[in-house]
Parts: structure tokens; C-alpha cells; sequence
């Protein structure tokens, strides 16, 4: 009871693709902004926190490195690795996010 | 991220208050994995698809992001450095009162906790592997086998259509 806990972990990269859209961190890392941004939003629901472009996708790919990798092979558990090499089971998953909130970290 | 392997703890303290330690990349293949997710986004970065369109890497691992950057000579260190800063959790944390077979598990197959009359946990927390999708599926699943097995257990009858209905 209470153990076994498990999640799945997310971290995100942030690009620019117009440079009127702030991302995330841009934002939250420079007081002004995220003061601004705020205030829009409180103001009237505008601002850079709405510029949101949505979820334009998620890849559930498979990264045949990860099987190659010494972290892999050092896998003692039989059953773990079966697991994990199952030719339906994922490596990973992309989303793909147009919008100043994408990021979570 | 998918499949992780490292494993943390819901523990109550001294003084009755809950303690989740994730313990989040105790595992080293969940860096793997992270840092071959980082060099796979990098990729997508520099697809063709993208060329002119994405104009700079705004935030990511320390490196400088270009076009014609080499991303397999990118040291595993940078990438697990920028790992260990932002790595968070996915809102999907669960399993731990994990469903076993043969006494093993913290509930049975009839969803009751081990050591009780007649207590049932129906939630998340019974699902002993996270599997690769959106776990409101899972939940879905588990509150439907659940009240098949309770309503039957209570002598009603249970259709074979789907008793879920999402408002979606």
C-alpha cells in the first residue's frame, strides 16, 4: 500500500515560429510581461495568455536507440524488458502545442 | 515521457500528514528515455516541414540551436542536465494500490483491499502498470468492471453493452 507510484513525466522545448507570440518562460521570467499579460487577461480576456494556437498533434514514436542503450541492457528484471520491447508499445510521446501556455516545466 | 520505470511512495508522517515522493528518475533508463525524447524533438525541429518556419529555440537544453546542428554529438550530460531541471510530473500518478494475483497486490481481482471485510478501492491507484495513453481511459475501464462486479455480486442483472457515457 502506497507503493508502486508511477507517472507519466513530462518536460517541454519551446521554438519560435512568430516572434508576436511569447512562449511560456518568456512570460514567467520577465516580471513585466507576466504582468502585462495578466492584466489583459483580467482587463477583458485579451492578451498573451490567450494568443493560443491549440494541440496540433502527438506521435507516439519509437526510439530504437533507447533499446541499444546501456540504461536498456542493464534492465535485470526478464519480464521489465519484454515489457518494454513489445513492437506495440511506444518509446515515448511528442505533443506538438502552438500557444504561450505549452510548456508545463 | 512513457513507460517509466522508477517508482515512488505515498507514505503517511508523524504527524498524519501524506507524503508523496515521486522519486522520479531514480530509474537511469527513464533518462534514457528523456534525453532520446529531447534528441528526437530536436529532430522534428529540423525537418525539412519546418525549414524557415521555426526561427529559434527558445527554451531547451544548453545548446545552441541551429539548422545544421549535429544532435547525436550533442554529450547525454547537457541533455540530462536540462532533464534534471524541468523534468514534472504528468498529472497521471497512480498505481499505488496496485491490483495482484495469487494474494499478491494491495487489492484483489474484486477490487478489495487485502486485510479488509468488504472494502473496495475503485480508482487509479488499483492499475498495476501505466499504460501508453491518457489514463481517463483507464479510469473509464476500471469504474465499469467494478460496478459490473458489484451490481452482480448484489444479485441485478448487467447488460453486455457499455454502461459508461462520456459527454464528450
Amino acid at each position: 500500500m502506497g507503493k508502486n507510484l508511477t507517472d507519466h513525466l513530462i518536460l517541454s522545448l519551446e521554438f519560435e515560429l512568430n516572434s508576436s507570440i511569447l512562449s511560456h518562460h518568456q512570460i514567467l521570467e520577465d516580471p513585466d510581461l507576466a504582468e502585462a499579460a495578466l492584466k489583459a487577461y483580467r482587463l477583458g480576456k485579451n492578451g498573451d495568455l490567450v494568443k493560443f494556437g491549440g494541440s496540433s498533434g502527438v506521435i507516439f514514436p519509437r526510439l530504437e536507440k533507447i533499446y541499444k542503450s546501456k540504461e536498456f541492457i542493464d534492465i535485470k528484471d526478464p519480464e521489465t524488458k519484454e515489457f518494454l520491447m513489445n513492437p506495440g508499445r511506444p518509446s515515448t510521446e511528442i505533443w506538438f502545442m502552438v500557444t504561450p501556455y505549452s510548456s508545463i516545466s | 515521457m512513457q513507460n517509466c520505470l522508477s517508482r515512488g511512495t505515498i507514505t503517511m508522517g508523524e504527524k498524519g500528514q501524506i507524503i508523496v515522493d515521486p522519486n522520479f528518475l531514480s530509474n537511469p533508463f527513464d533518462l534514457r528515455v528523456a534525453i532520446e525524447t529531447i534528441r528526437a524533438i530536436l529532430r522534428i525541429s529540423l525537418s525539412p516541414k519546418w525549414k524557415g518556419d521555426i526561427k529559434a529555440m527558445l527554451w531547451g537544453p544548453e545548446i545552441k540551436w541551429s539548422p545544421d546542428m549535429d544532435i547525436d554529438g550533442i554529450p547525454d550530460e547537457v541533455l540530462a542536465a536540462f532533464v534534471r531541471k524541468v523534468v514534472n510530473h504528468g498529472y497521471h500518478q497512480m498505481s499505488t494500490l496496485a491490483m495482484g494475483k495469487g494474494g499478491e497486490g494491495a487489492v484483489d481481482k474484486d477490487f478489495k483491499l487485502r486485510g479488509f471485510e468488504s472494502l473496495r478501492v475503485v480508482d487509479l491507484s488499483v492499475c498495476p502498470i501505466l499504460t501508453n495513453n491518457h489514463t481517463q481511459v483507464n479510469a473509464y475501464v476500471i469504474g465499469e468492471v467494478a460496478a459490473r462486479k458489484i451490481i452482480k455480486e448484489n444479485g441485478g442483472a448487467v447488460s453486455n453493452g457499455i454502461m459508461a457515457q462520456s459527454n464528450y
